[in-house]
Formats: C-alpha cells, sequence, structure tokens
C-alpha cells in the first residue's frame, strides 16, 4: 500500500504542471505576437489583429523588444542594399548580351530548326537541277550515238531485205 | 511593382524595337543582380545568373501575358536561374540539400568567427548563413518590397508559409545580431 501523500505535497506537485502549462501557454503565445508583430511591420496584419497584438504588446516586454529588434534589422538590411554594382555587371550593356544570344541563337538555329529546314529541300532541289541537266546531256548525247546506228541498222536491214528479193 | 512604364517599354519591345529592351535591362539589373548575389553568394554565379535573366525574358516576352506584371515576371525567371545553379551546386555536394527540419540556419555555410565590424559584411554573412528558403522569402520581402501573397506565387508556397519563414528568418537574424549591436 502506498504512503499517503501529504496535502502540501499534492499541491506542490499540482502547482508545478499548472506552471509548466501556463508557461508553454505563455510561450506560445509569445511566438503567436511575435509571428503578428513580423506581419505588423510588413503591413501585412489584419486591423483586428492589430488591436489584440498591441494589447498584448502593452504589457509583454519580451515582444515589445522582439518589434524594436525586428525594425532595427529591417533599417539595417535598407542600408546593406547592394549600392554599387561590380564593375563586371555595371559596365555591361544590353547589347552586349543581346549580341552575345544573337550569336548563340544562329549557332542554335544552324543546328536546329534552320538547318532541319534548310537541310532536306536546298540540297534536294540542287541534286534534282543536277541531275535533270546531266540527264538531259546523257540524253541528248545518246539520241545522237543512237540515231546512225538506227540508220546503219535500218540500212543494213534494208540491204538484207533487198538481198533476200534479189534472191 | 505595376508601372506603366514598364508596360509601355514591353510593347515597344513586342512591337519590335529590341533596343527597348535596353531600358528594362538598366532599370533592373542591380535588382535582379542583388537578388541572385545574396541567393547565390557568389559574384561569378550571380553574373551568369542575371544574363541568363535576360536573355530569357527577351526570348520570351511574348509570353508574358500581362505587361505590367514585367519586374514580377522577370524575378520569376531569375529565381529559376537561380534554383538552376544551387541545384547544380547542391548536386557537386557542395551545398546540404534543402529539408523540412526545424532548423532553419545551414549548417553548410562556413561561420567566419573573425570579429566583422562592417554592418553590411555582418548583415550579408549572417543572411547567407541562413537556408536558402527562409533567405529567399525574407530578401523578397525586405529588399523587393514584395507582399506575402507575390511571395507565395512566386515561390510556390502558401501564404501562410511564406509568413512563418518570414517570421522565422527574422527571429533568427535579430537573435545573431544582438551581440554585435549591444
Amino acid at each position: 500500500m502506498r504512503p499517503p501523500i501529504s496535502f502540501n505535497a499534492q499541491a506542490e506537485r499540482a502547482i508545478g504542471v499548472l506552471a509548466g502549462i501556463l508557461a508553454e501557454e505563455t510561450n506560445m503565445d509569445h511566438i503567436h505576437y511575435q509571428e503578428q508583430a513580423s506581419q505588423f511591420i510588413d503591413m501585412e496584419l489584419e486591423d483586428q489583429d492589430a488591436t489584440s497584438l498591441f494589447s498584448h504588446l502593452s504589457v509583454c516586454p519580451e515582444c515589445r523588444e522582439f518589434l524594436k529588434e525586428s525594425l532595427q534589422l529591417r533599417s539595417r538590411m535598407a542600408h546593406s542594399v547592394v549600392s554599387t554594382l561590380p564593375q563586371g555587371v555595371a559596365s555591361l550593356e544590353w547589347a552586349t548580351i543581346a549580341n552575345n544570344k544573337s550569336r548563340k541563337l544562329s549557332h542554335i538555329s544552324l543546328n536546329s530548326s534552320a538547318q532541319r529546314k534548310t537541310a532536306g529541300p536546298l540540297p534536294a532541289i540542287v541534286f534534282l537541277l543536277f541531275m535533270f541537266v546531266v540527264g538531259g546531256l546523257l540524253f541528248s548525247t545518246r539520241i545522237e550515238i543512237q540515231r546512225p546506228q538506227e540508220y546503219v541498222g535500218s540500212t543494213n536491214s534494208n540491204v538484207s531485205q533487198v538481198g533476200n528479193l534479189s534472191r | 511593382m505595376q508601372t506603366s512604364t514598364d508596360e509601355i517599354v514591353v510593347r515597344q519591345v513586342r512591337a519590335g524595337d529590341s533596343n527597348a529592351f535596353g531600358e528594362l535591362y538598366e532599370k533592373y539589373k542591380g535588382n535582379v543582380y542583388a537578388y541572385c548575389y545574396r541567393l547565390l553568394q557568389n559574384q561569378s554565379s550571380a553574373e551568369d545568373a542575371l544574363q541568363n535573366t535576360f536573355m530569357k525574358a527577351f526570348q520570351s516576352i511574348s509570353t508574358l501575358d500581362d505587361a505590367t506584371a514585367f519586374k514580377y515576371w522577370l524575378f520569376m525567371i531569375a529565381r529559376n536561374e537561380v534554383y538552376t545553379v544551387l541545384r547544380k551546386v547542391r548536386s557537386n555536394g557542395q551545398v546540404k540539400s534543402l529539408d523540412d527540419s526545424d532548423d532553419i540556419w545551414d549548417e553548410q555555410t562556413p561561420f567566419s568567427k573573425a570579429v566583422q565590424t562592417d554592418t553590411v559584411d555582418i548583415i550579408q554573412e549572417l543572411l547567407g548563413q541562413l537556408k536558402t528558403e527562409y533567405r529567399e522569402v525574407l530578401i523578397l520581402r525586405e529588399y523587393e518590397q514584395l507582399t506575402y501573397v507575390e511571395i507565395a506565387a512566386l515561390t510556390g508556397d502558401t501564404v501562410s508559409s511564406v509568413k512563418s519563414r518570414i517570421f522565422k528568418a527574422r527571429k533568427a537574424l535579430t537573435k545573431k545580431l544582438k551581440p554585435y549591436f549591444k
């Protein structure tokens, strides 16, 4: 059987638990209100939330401190704006980038779309023209060569026919 | 960030005046470079990302639906460029991969213990140590003055996620900055 716990011990334990819960809730409250303070300095806090925030700030030095530090941070960050660009960027003009770009684009176009567009039809047309010219030349030569043969052949056949007739 | 000037110039570019794009380049090259540099923490990579961003913007400006949203659209391209570089760097094992843990400091980045007296250097050093997803939202908010909705659209996150990340980044930075500005 457990020894009976005195009233004082029970009360102390209960107070400890309550204090822990209260501290946790207070901490959660601080985070909640500090998040609201962050929104407030960004002008993103709703009006009704601003009212409760300022009620809390009036009694909470910790959250007031956060608000003050956040405003100081903003001020310091504003002073740390990169006011001078590095020489490479400051002197670089759009025309230079555009020229590089057009060079790259011409390179790209040769390898891709423009090349695809010209790669098929243009050489094919040239080849067809070439074949047409060569074919035309060959055809005309062949006619010229074949005509005497045909003539000879026909003459021979005529001769043979004459010979047959004469026999 | 909607400016009528941008709209006019974008229309000129679309109409075939490629020189007009130079105006947009001169106007935004500083912002885009700073954005790329803060995320990449490397001058050479940031310069490459800057050039690629504008080249791609010029090539695809006809796809921009709303000419008044040029800046926002430009930053989307810049972000893609930055993440392409970061992915390459990560695949080379130089940067720890992004994870969903609550730890928001990128421990992979070496923290210089050397005493820095210049505020700019301190801020840049600490920003560089934040994980990319936290650094990015804070940069877009503090330097580019984008709204939470715009940041969410740009990063593909929810607005509540953006709120939370900005808060965590701010909280972490203020904590780290305390010793320097006591």
